[in-house]
């Protein structure tokens, strides 16, 4: 029988040098979900997407893949599992060469052409006009869109994606995420998905884990709330949001410490007969998006310079009448902060 | 200037009419230098790409002895070849000296420095998300050599260019391991040194155009390869 799990990280780490680069003690990802990825710079992010790659190994725990241990250039690994990077590489060849590469190193040179045809056009690259280009006769967008359709043309089991849609325009942008949803919807890949786009990210992915400094903070829809935080004689230390807006939370562990809040406790109404102090903040609804999942409404809110997520329930919106550019408030409790 | 304007004139009558002293020291640096490269290249793509796609310790030792001896003077090359197989060296039962093979064993030394080293550089500079791309298209490790290697073809083209213009333009090894003997070792670059010598300016220069119109040839054939 088939592991449900796609992958299961059990007491992992991982170094570059002496540098701890991931720490994770526990991660299992299901087999045909959407994980979303999410932290700042140097967190760990890329890491993980090369240790799901097998491409290195972690020094010390293991890494279940469909419930087995695996290695780099087992067939399970090598026909299963696929990475787009964040600057993909493009073969020095044509756009069809580049993207029948994989299906050529699988011997599946019956459909080739169909497969080639097909993996374009989810991309939005008509096969006419780009099959005999080479590769420096496209855009970035371009570029990154046959770098896509090159791993979709092989039906991958697992597609791990590392900011596909950073450096693009709008279009591929569009297009990129368009096509990765449908390798789930047609063939049941299992996505895991770095971006630093939190609205995307909450609006297609089943769980969202966020890494800082290489640890993993529980999945789930969360805030980060990034310092430095200036600390008060009450113990109480706030952060700027910007637009004159400030965040207060209890003993940061240090004054650029990074700060997690769970969806779940960002509220629009304010707390009933509550002596604690509140944050009460001023945002703008950005985005509004139902998560399938739960039934609840996922709201994006930026805060100053800050991006908040909160949840509310489908009745809550249709009375308030939210809608993205309503100024809204947002109520937050201190102590529902915690240290990353 | 008058015998520079005549020699150029004589010198397109010589390679027009055939002249066979001219066209004999061609058809000699072209054979050798072909040989000579043939030889540098099979033992120098390896190396270098070994050098270049490894990490090993004294690998910066090795490459400063590389690069050293990419300056090797050619005279020197010659020096030590001669030495080797003249008739009291290691190497005399052969009979390499005075002989086409000797030209080649000596130029053969000049190249490979430089194709090793210049493979060398083109392996590191390979962008190091070429071998995580071809992990995640699933390549295996031969799959990853033969396309890395496919990848720097221009890269390995022109490090062979390279040495074969250092080759076919070198004097001192076709000087001293050759002898400069007309109909069996002479090339164009010793021919040149010795008509020059001898005031005759239109052999000179009638060599020194094939010469010229040899590099730019292989260089057009590189620039063709590049746009396929």
């Amino acid at each position: 029988m088939k592991s449900p799990l796609a992958y299961h990280f059990n007491q992992v780490e991982h170094y570059y040098g002496t540098n701890k680069a991931l720490d994770i003690k526990e991660l299992a990802i299901p087999r045909g979900s959407i994980t979303g990825i999410a932290g700042p710079n140097g967190s760990g992010k890329s890491t993980l997407l090369k240790l799901m790659t097998f491409a290195e190994s972690p020094r010390f725990g293991e890494i279940l893949f469909n419930g087995k241990k695996e290695h780099l250039f087992s067939p399970s690994v090598r026909f299963e599992i696929s990475l787009l990077t964040q600057k993909p590489y493009l073969l020095k060849r044509t756009v069809f060469e580049n993207t029948a590469y994989g299906l050529k190193i699988r011997k599946n040179s019956k459909d080739i052409r169909a497969r080639v045809e097909e993996a374009l056009s989810k991309v939005g690259l008509p096969f006419e006009d780009f099959a005999k280009r080479r590769w420096h006769q496209l855009s970035g967008g371009e570029a990154q869109r046959v770098a896509l359709a090159a791993r979709l043309a092989l039906h991958p089991q697992v597609l791990l994606l590392d900011e596909p849609t950073a450096s693009v325009d709008a279009e591929s942008a569009a297009r990129i995420r368009d096509a990765s949803l449908a390798a789930r919807r047609d063939w049941g890949t299992t996505l895991v998905i770095v971006s630093h786009d939190p609205q995307w990210l909450n609006e297609i992915s089943d769980t969202t884990l966020h890494l800082f400094e290489g640890k993993a903070v529980k999945p789930g829809r969360n805030t980060m709330i990034p310092g430095p935080w200036t600390t008060q004689p009450n113990h109480m230390a706030f952060c700027d949001l910007g637009g004159g807006q400030r965040f207060f939370a209890p003993d940061p562990p240090a004054r650029d410490a990074m700060g997690l809040i769970s969806a779940h406790d960002i509220k629009l109404d304010p707390p009933e007969k509550s002596r604690e102090f509140t944050n009460q903040l001023e945002g703008i609804v950005t985005h509004l998006v139902l998560d399938p999942k739960t039934a609840m409404v996922i709201a994006s809110i930026r805060v100053g310079d800050l991006m908040v997520i909160t949840l509310i329930d489908q009745q809550t919106v249709a009375a308030s009448g939210l809608y993205p550019g309503r100024v809204v408030t947002l109520f937050a409790r201190p102590s529902a902060v915690t240290w990353l | 200037m008058e015998f520079i304007i005549s020699g150029v004139v004589q010198a397109i009558f010589l390679l027009a009419s055939g002249d066979s002293s001219t066209w004999s020291a061609v058809a000699v640096t072209l054979k050798v230098s072909t040989c000579s490269m043939l030889m540098s290249m099979a033992a120098g793509l390896p190396c270098g790409f070994l050098i270049g796609y490894f990490d090993f310790r004294g690998k910066r030792a090795l490459r400063t002895v590389l690069d050293t001896m990419l300056a090797l003077p050619t005279v020197f090359i010659g020096l030590l070849v001669y030495a080797f197989i003249s008739n009291q060296g290691p190497l005399g039962e052969f009979n390499l000296l005075f002989s086409l093979g000797g030209i080649a064993v000596g130029q053969t030394l000049l190249a490979f420095p430089i194709v090793t080293a210049l493979t060398a550089v083109t392996i590191e500079a390979i962008d190091p998300q070429l071998k995580l791309t071809l992990i995640s298209l699933g390549a295996g490790k031969k799959n990853i050599l033969a396309t890395c290697l496919w990848e720097v073809r221009f890269g390995i083209l022109a490090a062979a260019v390279t040495a074969y213009g250092r080759v076919m333009t070198e004097v001192g090894i076709s000087m001293m391991v050759g002898g400069n003997i007309k109909w069996h070792t002479r090339t164009i670059t010793t021919a040149i040194a010795l008509e020059t010598g001898k005031g005759m300016f239109a052999n000179g220069i009638a060599l020194g155009v094939v010469l010229i119109t040899i590099a730019f040839g292989v260089n057009l054939s590189l620039s063709f390869l590049r746009k396929q």
